[in-house]
């Protein structure tokens, strides 16, 4: 009898143990990884100067990759490797001096937007200015009398229909006084930054308003205070023909209606590996000459929303979860090795699936969806192996 | 067959075996204990990863990385351009080419290193910073810092004038 007990004790330990294990295995069992693609770049891209596109003229799907620092061109190919353009940048750059963002709609339509000062110039694959605007003049051409800087997203697909998107960043008001005391004039700058749209769309092709501004008070959906200090990189994109938005304070993904640039859903994200979502932190006293450095801390350290795309073959929608860590692993294994899952959700975002991946070999801030599945950067440790190829691996989930 | 394996040892014999394996293990200890200063971790680093003896006359290393604030990292390499042909100096580049203009440097035939941070095995180089050597050591080292930045890079411009 006793026999008989201790048995049992033990079979139902086992049960336990299996059904301890089978609750906590991820889904990563069920990605597989396909073929290696690589693209003969002659520099190292940058996952905020990559992307995809598909030329309607012949229905082709191509890849971009930029270097608008170094090597100072736009390089675009075939999924197969082949080099379709090599577009220099000289033309753009005496126009609009630093690049901020990219958008390629075609081969022929490449736009380039500057940093800080609201410039955009139009260049065709051959790297001719096309069109040179001052957006200033549509933008910051109100009796309000309030300026503000434009910058684009850090993920790939900033334009939807005919129009395209930016952050808007509140600088200044002409006709405003600001206060002289540091603290009230953060303070003063912070809550102006709370009250002031984010979002800014412009259509060129709309000669009467060619400007529409949204999201007003877009971090008070995460924040109780305007004496919060926000301050995080832009990260929209247009995919599915929706909007969606998200930030490093917040767990949610912000799905907004590109017509009026209202926020229609709100889609909390959780992981099994992290805390999804810094805490913001009030501007006071004590940490006023260190914002800089705490908001580094939280960029560095938080649990994150990174990219976002839909996959048309499958109908579902996948994000990256960069994970919660130490403030010094990124110095000590580099920020393409930081770790990630990636969470598929279908079309009606639910039915989530959770998928842990080798950040040590993928670097998943550098992904892009192709028509053929989701490629991942695969980089080497080579600088020299770096500045000659760029190179992915396929998965499918 | 004999069942003597050892030979009939004195204790003189014995003690002088003794005596010279405890030297051995001291001095492989002593080896292991030597304090390698920050100094030579930075030259084995250039002769290991980069095939580059550093010579008495290096009396300035510029290491240029991504981390941090990325317009002061973008000052830092602007003084940096300004002093590629000082035959004293040495310039390691970490930071990407696709963050922070490396064409200068690409262009240069002088003392310019490239590599990943994931290959630099110490921590010396987790930002950008200049180091100053005088007679085999570090003299001084200023880490870039966005609060001081124009004051660093006016002591970086003073110091590189007196080499």
């Amino acid at each position: 009898m006793i026999i008989k007990k201790k048995s049992l004790k033990v079979n139902l330990s086992i049960g336990l143990l299996f059904f301890i294990l089978w609750s906590c295995s991820s889904d990563e069992n069920n990605i597989i990884k396909k073929n290696s693609l690589t693209f003969k770049t002659g520099f190292e891209a940058s996952y905020r100067f990559s992307g995809i596109f598909i030329e309607k003229s012949n229905k082709t799907e191509y890849l971009y990759f930029a270097d608008p620092i170094t090597a100072k061109c736009l390089k675009t190919f075939k999924l197969n490797g082949t080099l379709i353009d090599s577009v220099p940048f000289a033309n753009a750059l005496n126009f609009i001096g630093e690049v901020n963002g990219i958008s390629v709609i075609s081969r022929d339509t490449i736009i380039l937007n500057s940093q800080i000062t609201n410039l955009l110039v139009l260049i065709n694959s051959k790297g001719q200015c096309i069109k040179k605007i001052y957006m200033d003049s549509l933008v910051n051409r109100n009796k309000k009398g309030d300026y503000f800087e434009l910058s684009s997203s850090f993920l790939d697909k900033k334009t939807i229909g005919n129009s395209i998107l930016f952050r808007a960043e509140w600088r200044y008001n002409h006709n405003e006084s600001e206060p002289t005391d540091v603290i009230e004039n953060l303070l003063f700058f912070n809550k102006k930054q709370y009250n002031s749209p984010y979002f800014c769309k412009i259509n060129f092709n709309d000669k009467t308003t060619p400007v529409m501004f949204g999201l007003s008070n877009f971090y008070l959906n995460f924040t109780s205070s305007s004496s919060d200090y926000c301050n995080d990189v832009p990260l929209y994109t247009c995919v599915n023909n929706h909007l969606f938005l998200h930030t490093i304070y917040s767990n949610e993904l912000f799905v907004i209606n590109e017509k009026n640039l209202h926020i229609e859903k709100k889609i909390p994200i959780t992981s099994r590996y992290t805390k999804i979502g810094a805490t913001s932190f009030p501007i006071n006293v004590s940490n006023i000459h260190k914002l800089q450095v705490i908001h580094d801390s939280i960029q560095s350290t938080s649990g994150r929303l990174f990219n976002f795309f839909y996959n048309t073959n499958n109908n579902k929608y996948y994000v990256f979860i960069y994970h919660a860590v130490a403030a010094s692993l990124e110095k000590t294994i580099g920020y393409k090795k930081l770790p990630y899952s990636i969470l598929s959700m279908d079309s009606s975002f639910s039915d989530f699936k959770e998928y842990n991946i080798e950040s040590n070999t993928y670097f998943g801030a550098f992904s892009i969806m192709t028509s053929q599945g989701l490629i991942i950067n695969t980089p080497s440790n080579n600088r020299n192996e770096n500045n000659e190829y760029t190179r992915f691996t396929k998965f499918e989930f | 067959m004999s069942t003597h394996v050892l030979p009939n040892l004195n204790f003189k014999y014995w003690l002088s075996i003794c005596l010279y394996f405890t030297f051995i293990a001291c001095s492989d200890n002593a080896k292991q204990n030597k304090i390698i200063t920050d100094y030579e971790l930075i030259t084995i680093y250039f002769k290991e990863q980069q095939k580059f003896q550093v010579s008495d006359s290096i009396k300035t290393l510029f290491v240029l990385t991504d981390y941090g604030c990325m317009p002061c990292n973008k000052n830092f390499a602007e003084v940096m351009v300004k002093n590629l042909n000082n035959p004293s100096v040495l310039f390691l580049i970490l930071a990407a080419g696709s963050n922070i203009d490396a064409s200068e440097f690409m262009k240069s035939k002088n003392k310019v290193f490239f590599d990943v941070p994931e290959n630099v095995k110490h921590h010396l180089f987790e930002n950008s910073k200049v180091f100053f050597f005088k007679k085999n050591k570090i003299d001084t080292t200023i880490m870039i810092d966005a609060r001081q930045i124009e004051s660093q890079i006016d002591e970086i411009n003073r110091r590189l004038s007196h080499l």
